[in-house]
């Protein structure tokens, strides 16, 4: 038993030697799980043109924000879901003149390109039986869902879909459930399809009358000790060179 | 608040999710753990290094992997699919995804069990006349029933617990599939936390009722 001793001592041994560190000074930038891969291309330009460095969290947009109600925790929050933000902002972690539109996505209803491909004209005719198993966000949980809800009230067919809805919680459960062809469509942000290349093929744009809006807020967080950088970060991202990327990205500019 | 689907029916759930869990991988559990034990084959280890990947693995690469096997593509969910057995997203993948994430507790304790117990007693007992399973039965699985217990133990509470996994084999679509980890979960997210709360301590009076009943009934220590 004693043998594994020495082993363990090693493995422990580098964590021990490294305290302080840079990461220590870093702005801490709270955002959404569905702005990762953008955010992680914002935050490369940004330090390439000599701002701070930053710490990006990311996670869903409800799991941050309690991140921010039990501490101090972010100096910068970007929310998928202006739900989230008015709640920190009636709780007074944020100021309601800090919050800014950052971005807006749409949904799509997308299949896996492994099955053959399915015509889809109108988002009602997701009743025809070829289309088995539809995965959504869970309209509870994850936002995509609820404007999913939304859009399928909307058009009436709710209620009859509701045996063959197969409920997720994140992105990339259903892209998960795409690329493996578990279900015949699914609902979700154009975003979202983007990363799944050849894995996946749009069929419908959804009409953005039929849902609330999809905005993205961004604010900086009341307590934070670096209220400079944390602006200058957000001008940053509402700038002509972060909607480039957004656009590569799938997303559309916030007005 | 309280309706059905969102109250009792995850609580009822949960209790037949994780007792079958537990029995399918108490039996393939115990299997293992014999043939691990006193099994002499090459790559004995590295069966028991597989067996204990769900522990190692985050719960969702577990289901992942388990989605590959089971889906409709997979090697067996395809077949299933063809005499009309359907598993992925319904509460028998919520039993599969339990008993993955259970089995290797049961294994690693129903090895060590069975290890302790004396080679020399099960020699005798086949020279007694006993065959091979009548020795399992009647003197291997009396003297290794403490460690056996320990790790059923364990698999009922792992199973009990059991979310990411299941989140991804099962979904998590309110009675249906909603187990109580992942109704605890979406109440949470969903900002209910005085709901979320109440569900909490239910699982955990419950789970301690079942666990401490069991320790009190189950096999103990002679001396």
């Amino acid at each position: 038993m004693m043998r594994f001793a020495p082993f363990l001592l090693a493995l422990v041994t580098p964590l021990v030697g490294c305290g302080g560190g840079g990461e220590e000074d870093a702005l801490r930038v709270s955002a959404a799980a569905s702005l990762r891969v953008v955010m992680e291309d914002l935050v490369d330009a940004f330090e390439a043109q000599g701002g701070c460095e930053i710490r990006l969290n990311t996670a869903s947009s409800g799991t941050l924000r309690r991140q921010i109600e039990a501490g101090p925790a972010a100096d910068v929050y970007l929310s998928a879901n202006e739900r989230h933000m008015q709640a920190l902002v009636e709780e007074g972690h944020i100021r309601p003149e800090a919050v800014r539109l950052f971005a807006r996505n749409h949904l799509v209803v997308a299949q896996s390109a492994q099955e053959t491909a399915l015509t889809l004209t109108s988002l009602a005719d997701l009743t025809a039986e070829s289309f088995g198993r539809i995965a959504i966000g869970s309209p509870r949980t994850a936002p995509v869902g609820e404007y999913a809800e939304e859009a399928l009230r909307a058009v009436g067919v709710w209620e009859t879909l509701q045996p063959r809805l197969i409920l997720t919680e994140n992105a990339p459960q259903i892209a998960a459930y795409l690329r493996r062809g578990e279900v015949d469509a699914a609902i979700l942000y154009v975003t979202d399809v983007v990363p799944l290349g050849e894995a996946a093929r749009v069929l419908l744009e959804i009409d953005s009358g039929l849902h609330s809006p999809i905005r993205y807020t961004i604010a900086v967080v009341s307590e934070t000790e670096r209220p400079e950088a944390a602006t200058s970060f957000v001008d940053f991202l509402c700038g002509p060179e972060a909607h480039g990327s957004l656009r590569i990205h799938g997303f559309l500019a916030p007005e | 608040m309280f309706e059905h689907e969102h109250f009792t029916f995850p609580l009822l759930l949960s209790l037949q999710v994780s007792a079958l869990a537990t029995m399918l991988a108490g039996l393939l559990g115990l299997a293992l753990g014999y043939l691990l034990a006193r099994g002499r084959f090459v790559g004995r280890e590295v069966l028991d290094v597989l067996v204990t990947l769900p522990l190692v693995l985050p719960p969702v690469v577990t289901g992942y992997l388990l989605l590959m096997v089971l889906g409709r593509h997979g090697w067996l969910g395809g077949p299933l699919a063809h005499v009309g057995i359907a598993i992925l997203f319904t509460w028998k993948a919520a039993v599969v995804a339990s008993a993955a994430a259970a089995l290797p507790f049961m294994v690693k304790t129903s090895r060590a069990a069975i290890e302790q117990v004396d080679p020399e007693l099960e020699a005798t007992a086949h020279l007694l006349g006993f065959s091979r399973w009548g020795t399992f039965w009647h003197v291997t699985l009396p003297l290794a029933r403490q460690g056996i217990f320990a790790g059923l133990v364990l698999s009922f509470a792992r199973a009990m617990g059991e979310f990411g996994a299941t989140l991804m084999l099962a979904g998590n679509t309110p009675g249906r599939t909603n187990t109580m980890a992942l109704e605890i979960y979406a109440a949470t997210e969903a900002g209910e936390s005085q709901r979320a709360a109440v569900l909490v301590v239910l699982l955990v009076v419950l789970s301690f009722a079942i666990l401490y009943t069991a320790n009190r009934i189950g096999p103990r220590s002679d001396h």
